[in-house]
């Protein structure tokens, strides 16, 4: 919200600290903003925070603008944010916290097709108990209706037959029953 | 069985990639482990580790999907090789995970109705060829170096990072890849984008950054000299030879390191492995009378 002042007041959440913190997440608070883990992430330039301002928007508790950000969805679990950060605060794993905390409370995602090709992914992995390629791709483009995107590639892979229908695994039922543990309803 | 051959014995997690758009690794990894001595038992029963889509939408998940595979193959008392980087990645997260929280470990001996102890742990496929069967006895099978060749080993980032968990003694510079390519006669440039992201998972989602970072790699790597990208992981290899534009330079030839192996063993089937690329190495390798 904008005060007269240009002053932007935030709609802090203090708890949302402590739930990173249960959730596994250490070394939060002591941040510097040495901005390590901003100019060594690769995807930076596609996000609308860089990771260090993400993790300090963590610790005032901006809950609200992390789970709507680009940021956590973007992050492609590289690791070099963690690997150089000098306070040992674990980013990615910060950063795939924050992503499962937005999917857990139904937050509208900034990067839907993201979200949307995890979810299809575990789906076909729950159906199958592998990936299987075409029907990763087939629902992928299904639900998010982008068929026309990279047919190029998708000829491409046809004539070097890289598609490949691989069969079921034989320990199925019991990944089904392990993602139907642990997986939220999208 | 005497303690050596014993040494050289492993369980074997091929994971989806390779039995589906990355066969050629598969078929190329257990081809050269073969000549190299490496005896392998796929895991009975594996099944996915959950790749870069279960740690996304739950921490649990990420864990418990390796977890199961982890159990499935301790009995057996082999440790594990993992070519793919990923799925290594995510089964050495795993390990390393449960073995330091017991309260991970039961809540996923709970959730997987199976157990694993630490008995045994995952390889990759770089450790196994350089740390137990040693760069010796690769230069020993060489019949036809590749001489001429010039590539950048690109690592990616799931063999490297983070170096905590897999152990990683080098994770900004390793060398196990350049030290292989040397010893089959090719000519590994160095370059400093070893270990930079490709975009990984986000080749359909969000194939712009793939784009972006895969262009970037190559430009890097044309100059540094190379005429193409060495590689141990199926997604890196995938996004590197699909994503390459042609609209702003060439698009170099992406080979998975096993094949390049295989060619300097002198093995045939591996003209049929590389007929899968998308960018053709073959101009290349005829250029350079490798075939």
């Amino acid at each position: 919200m904008h005060s007269k002042s240009g002053i932007t007041n935030i709609e802090a959440d203090p708890a949302f600290k402590t739930e990173l913190e249960s959730r596994g997440v250490r070394n939060l608070t002591k941040c510097m903003q040495c901005m390590r883990c901003g100019v060594g992430c690769p995807v930076a330039h596609a996000m609308d925070f860089t990771p260090t301002q993400i993790i300090r928007m963590a610790i005032l508790g901006m809950k609200e603008e992390i789970f709507a950000s680009k940021t956590i969805h973007l992050c492609s679990a590289c690791n070099t944010c963690t690997t150089r950060c000098p306070m040992e605060i674990d980013v990615a794993r910060t950063m795939d916290t924050m992503k499962e905390m937005s999917v857990e409370s139904g937050f509208e995602p900034a990067e839907r097709n993201s979200v949307k090709f995890n979810d299809i992914f575990m789906n076909v992995v729950r159906a199958r108990g592998r990936v299987n390629e075409p029907l990763l791709f087939g629902h992928y483009k299904m639900k998010t209706g982008t068929y026309f995107d990279d047919m190029e590639i998708g000829m491409d892979m046809i004539k070097k037959r890289k598609i490949k229908f691989s069969p079921k695994a034989a320990g199925r039922d019991e990944v089904r029953k392990i993602i139907d543990r642990f997986r939220h309803k999208i | 069985m005497n303690s050596v051959e014993e040494h050289k014995k492993f369980a074997y997690y091929p994971g989806c990639s390779l039995k589906s758009s990355a066969a050629e690794y598969d078929h190329s990894a257990k081809a050269v482990l073969g000549k190299l001595g490496v005896e392998l038992v796929e895991i009975p029963g594996w099944t996915c580790c959950g790749a870069t889509s279960a740690h996304s939408l739950s921490h649990d998940l990420s864990i418990a999907l390796p977890y199961r595979n982890l159990a499935l193959a301790e009995p057996a008392g082999l440790d594990i090789v993992a070519p793919c980087a990923s799925c290594y990645n995510r089964l050495k997260v795993a390990e390393s995970t449960v073995l330091s929280d017991p309260a991970e470990k039961d809540k996923m001996d709970q959730a997987v109705e199976r157990s694993y102890g630490g008995k045994i742990s995952t390889l990759n496929i770089l450790e196994v060829i350089v740390d137990r069967v040693g760069i010796d006895s690769v230069m020993r099978l060489v019949v036809k170096p590749l001489s001429g060749l010039k590539v950048v080993s690109y690592y990616g980032c799931l063999l490297a990072r983070p170096p905590k968990l897999l152990g990683t003694s080098n994770p900004d510079n390793p060398v196990e890849l350049d030290d292989l390519m040397a010893a089959v006669g090719a000519e590994s440039l160095f370059w400093s984008y070893k270990t930079d992201c490709c975009g990984a998972g986000h080749a359909m989602a969000r194939s712009d950054i793939v784009i972006t970072l895969v262009d970037k790699l190559r430009d890097m790597a044309i100059e540094a000299g190379a005429e193409a990208f060495v590689t141990a992981c199926p997604m890196c290899q995938t996004n590197l030879d699909m994503r390459q534009t042609s609209a702003s330079g060439e698009r170099l030839p992406v080979f998975f390191f096993t094949e390049l192996m295989a060619l300097a063993m002198g093995m045939k089937e591996a003209e049929g492995w590389l007929s899968k690329h998308i960018v053709s190495p073959f101009p290349l390798l005829k250029k350079l009378n490798i075939i």
